[in-house]
């Protein structure tokens, strides 16, 4: 038996499941695969439809919940496996090593700097927009703000040949190249599933040039670029030549309303995050002009048609009813067309942008089924994760004790995200109180 | 046998008044001659010509001037050019080049009229009737109805967005034409009124819009199934050499001609019937009759068929070819007449079964689609597999049977046929034997695989302004590229842009003008068995033009008539 509840994902999500149950005295583990939690939403300028800014709402939580005394947070970790009943799992963890040691390091960077591959690797925390090295810490508000080695990478690790110059520059020896991989077992009562989403890869859709035209970028590389933590400094530049996008295309369902990807759902934010970034263009440059290609407007939250209409009176931000055919590029300028059909009038038209962004959908990430099969919670034909009863127990699933939550069931926007976490929260402690509570008194009375 | 029918086309300054001459003159012949005046025998087309046949004549009369006489200076020499071809075209269909007469006859020659009707009647008689007068009128097709085109082609899942519309190459020059319009107008129950548009029949079913269509709409099925609603009703997409094309094809679909369509192997290694379990079929489709019909454009689409049986000779391979293999019947299908399309299909495969044809290989996307995707839906216990030569060659590169030993220097670039690749999927075997010969260098257009622009023409409709500006967008991409080469592998975007290019092109001509080759050229080129074995045989053009035009009356392939 255990009181213990695990959460898998440290998402926005996963935060607010273990913070609300930290706070009701329950113990928490937390599995986090990456080596910060803080998931996607960390790595958002802003959100909608408030225009906060994001890491500055999410910064606070991350850290409260690494350091609350009920909350264990095990990063770089994934579940492989899973056994027992509710109220007596044992979880099998799988710990890959970090090798720093996370009690010693203070997150200084001296390591970073001397790594012998500093600058010379592309910076997947920032889409490759700029570089880090080997030895490397995630982003600037990464909880815990520890190094990592990049086991792949690392000239020791990989070949077996390096100075090791990161060894010498730490002051506090917490560089530990014998760390080794751990797998622990947990002994939990009751499993949250926070795992998120991923963003679909546009490379497929051709049409649209990612991948082959320098100013085709996705959304998630646009967050980046207009973050201030990100690696321009919040400065919105082409790939091409550096220079401000005065013009900016937004096609909206890339990979999302597509049955040929696969994804014939609508991923329900692109309609909103689209009219943001178009709105913290111009926040940045009030001469930026933003077009938004849609196919259908879905504003369906509270404040989000009211956001819409912000957008075309406050911010200028063009809406036009077309789902893009093509995308060509000017090889001089780079500048880039968009062709599209204008459904409202009629007849085939191009427009000249400096730059288009890709509204790509929110999908599972890949091998996410994996999770599903070692848990043996259903999965739908997408690979979300599928409630017992989406109507009436949205965070149920075929396996009582463990619970989902967040993007992982479909995607959705961080307010219905945190919503859905504490929902868990409340379900997996009803879990313990139920499953661990009840054997506890049948075990008293049969003594 | 019945009395012999004649048609003759006879130009209003010569032949016609010499026949109204031998009528004043009192001068008598057999009464089995219709006349068709035209100003000039330069009007009279193949078609005109093979629709006669089609419709029962039993002999086919072209009267013109006397030659320097022409009263358009040289009408009557191009009368006699296309004569020459639908004379050798009539023996590949079967039909026999003796049943068409090209007669000079002046003002005052009544008798020579007379006389010219007098024998060609009674060497009809020795010919016997027109096989195809006992031919059945083809079945009225069954039209879908509308909402059955809509369910089978997904087109009630259209949300309009327009993605289709701003992918087509026909609506970027054509501002009346609009898949996602075409769409929206049969959703609101106005369907008919596609029947009646000519935007039916501008579609290219190049199937761009249906790759990227979100919801997966077949908007060219869509089109296919409702160009017979509008055929039913007697419209036709106005094609090509006034359907010239269409007349042999719905020859071949009803009559029981007797066509020997094994003639250009002459040379090359084949076999008529399977001998072993593995035996491969190489169907070579409308390629000799392409090559007849089209060479004032595009000369040399039977080098396909013979680069192509050669290529699988120098591997090893002896296919069987067929003499009496059918049209595919892709076009007919693809302008509306699937009744028959599906004569065509059962004939061909009684044909196959007959012969033991278990594997077909083909050099036509058209046949290749064709056969893969529409035959399995008519054709009862269909179960013959069909590859692509390219795809043969690219297993073939695999297992180590084919090599190549001589160095073709030049760079290329590769159209995607729209067959071969959005309808079935092959993109990288043709790119990869491409790349396999040594010293070739691949090099893509701007639009490829999936995005490739199509050649602009298909099913011999919808050929016009649109058609060339898309080809002169095509060939200016290509061009782009500073390939020396344009390959494909497909006769027919051969065939089109050869055309685009074969007159005078909008612009500057350096933009757009390089070399059109298929595929088979360049490995037959690079496995030396062009210039080998069969050098005198590879049918150049122009020698096998003049071999024919020499021999008239005496090759082969006319000594069965």
């Amino acid at each position: 038996m255990s009181e213990s509840v695990l959460i898998i994902g440290g998402g926005v999500c996963g935060i607010q499941a273990a913070l609300d149950l930290g706070d009701k005295g329950m113990h928490v583990y937390m599995v986090e695969k990456e080596p910060s939690i803080g998931g996607r939403m960390a790595l958002l300028d802003k959100v909608f439809p408030t225009n906060d800014c994001s890491i500055c709402i999410l910064a606070p939580k991350m850290i409260t919940c690494f350091n609350h005394p009920n909350v264990d947070v095990i990063t770089c970790a994934e579940v492989e496996g899973l056994t027992g009943k509710a109220g007596a799992f044992k979880v099998k963890v799988h710990k890959n090593a970090r090798y720093v040691d996370e009690d010693k390091c203070t997150g200084c960077d001296a390591c970073t700097q001397a790594c012998a591959l500093a600058g010379r690797i592309p910076d997947e925390w920032n889409q490759n927009f700029s570089t880090r090295g080997a030895a490397y810490i995630p982003f600037m508000q990464a909880v815990p703000r520890v190094a990592i080695i990049d086991k792949e990478r690392c000239l020791l690790l990989s070949r077996g040949k390096c100075k090791s110059q990161c060894v010498e520059a730490c002051q506090r020896g917490a560089i530990d190249f014998k760390q080794k991989d751990q797998t622990v077992t947990l002994d939990v009562g009751a499993v949250i599933v926070a795992t998120g989403l991923d963003m679909y890869d546009p490379t497929p859709v051709t049409e649209y040039g990612y991948g082959r035209f320098d100013n085709v970028i996705h959304s998630m590389e646009y967050e980046r670029l207009i973050n201030a933590s990100g690696p321009t400094g919040g400065h919105l530049k082409r790939r091409s030549d550096d220079e401000r996008p005065r013009r900016i295309a937004y096609i909206q369902c890339v990979g999302a309303r597509d049955v040929r990807s696969g994804h014939p759902y609508c991923c329900s934010v692109c309609c909103m995050y689209a009219t943001k970034d178009s709105m913290l263009a111009y926040m940045h440059h009030d001469d930026t002009e933003n077009i938004i290609f849609y196919t259908d407007l879905r504003a369906f939250g509270r404040g989000f048609d009211e956001y819409i209409k912000r957008g075309v009176d406050e911010y200028g931000i063009t809406y036009v009813r077309a789902r893009p055919g093509e995308v060509t590029e000017d090889p001089e300028t780079k500048n880039l067309y968009v062709w599209y059909d204008d459904t409202e009038s009629g007849g085939v038209k191009s427009m000249e942008v400096d730059m288009v962004v890709l509204s790509t959908a929110f999908v599972p990430p890949p091998g996410i089924s994996a999770l599903g099969k070692a848990l043996g919670v259903k999965m739908d034909e997408f690979d979300f994760f599928k409630a017992s009863d989406d109507l009436l127990a949205p965070m149920d699933t075929n396996v009582p004790g463990i619970y989902i939550a967040g993007a992982c069931t479909r995607p959705m926007d961080v307010t219905d995200a945190v919503t859905q976490g504490g929902g868990a929260a409340d379900r997996a402690a009803q879990a313990i109180n139920d499953f661990v509570g009840k054997t506890s008194a049948k075990a008293g009375s049969v003594r | 046998m019945a009395e012999p029918e004649i048609v003759a086309f006879v130009c209003n300054w010569c032949a016609y008044a010499g026949a109204d001459y031998a009528g004043v003159s009192r001068i008598q012949y057999p009464p089995n001659v219709r006349l068709v005046r035209v100003m000039c025998s330069g009007r009279i087309e193949p078609s005109f010509i093979l629709k006669a046949f089609e419709e029962g004549a039993d002999g086919v009369l072209v009267g013109g001037c006397h030659e320097a006489d022409c009263h358009y200076i040289s009408g009557n020499l191009k009368a006699r050019d296309r004569v020459e071809k639908t004379k050798e075209l009539l023996d590949l269909l079967g039909l026999g080049f003796e049943r068409l007469h090209l007669k000079w006859v002046n003002a005052n020659e009544g008798e020579v009229f007379a006389n010219e009707i007098i024998d060609f009647t009674a060497a009809l008689k020795k010919l016997g009737a027109n096989p195809l007068k006992k031919m059945k009128k083809a079945a009225p097709a069954r039209v879908p109805d509308t909402d059955a085109i809509m369910k089978d082609t997904d087109a009630y899942l259209c949300v309009e967005c327009g993605k289709c519309t701003a992918s087509c190459p026909v609506a970027r020059r054509d501002t009346e034409f609009s898949p996602r319009a075409t769409v929206e107008q049969s959703l609101e129950k106005l369907h008919s009124q596609l029947e009646t548009s000519r935007q039916l029949w501008d579609c290219l079913t190049c199937g761009t819009c249906e790759e990227r269509c979100p919801y997966n709409v077949k908007f060219s099925r869509f089109i296919k199934d409702s160009r017979v609603e509008a055929l039913d009703l007697g419209i036709d997409g106005c094609p090509t050499q006034s359907g010239q094309m269409y007349s042999w094809m719905r020859m071949m679909a009803s009559g029981d001609l007797p066509q020997d369509r094994k003639a250009w192997t002459e040379g090359l290694k084949t076999k008529a019937k399977p001998t072993a379990k593995n035996d491969v079929m190489f169907f070579a489709g409308c390629l000799p009759h392409f090559d007849v019909s089209h060479s004032h454009v595009s000369p040399g689409s039977l080098d396909i068929a013979r680069n192509s049986v050669a290529i699988l000779n120098a591997i090893g391979i002896t296919p069987v070819v067929l003499a009496d293999e059918r049209c595919c019947g892709h076009d007919l299908l693809f302008a509306g007449d699937p009744v028959r399309f599906e004569a065509l299909a059962k004939k061909n495969a009684e044909t196959f079964k007959a012969a033991g044809v278990k594997k077909i290989v083909i050099s036509c996307p058209e046949g290749y689609q064709t056969f893969a995707q529409e035959y399995p839906r008519v054709v009862k216990g269909w179960d013959v597999e069909v590859v692509h030569i390219s795809e043969l060659l690219a297993s073939s590169l695999d297992s180590g049977k084919l090599t190549f030993d001589k160095e073709v220097n030049t760079r290329v670039t590769y159209q995607d046929p729209c067959r071969l690749g959005r309808y079935m999927g092959v993109y990288q075997a043709p790119r990869k034997v491409l790349s396999a010969i040594p010293g070739v260098e691949l090099v893509e257009m701007e639009h490829n695989a999936a995005d490739a622009i199509c050649c602009g023409v298909s099913s011999w409709v919808s050929c016009g302004a649109t058609a060339k500006s898309i080809q002169m967008a095509r060939l200016t991409e290509a061009k782009a590229t500073g390939a020396d080469i344009l390959v494909t592998a497909c006769p027919k975007c051969q065939i089109h842009f050869k055309c685009a290019l074969s007159g005078k092109v909008p612009g500057n001509r350096e933009a757009v003008d390089i070399p059109i080759e298929d595929l088979t050229s360049l490995v037959a080129t690079a496995l030396g068995v062009v210039e080998g074995e069969h050098a005198d045989k590879s049918m150049s053009k122009s020698a096998r033009a003049s071999a024919k035009s020499k021999s008239a009356g005496k090759s082969k392939s006319r000594s069965k008539a």
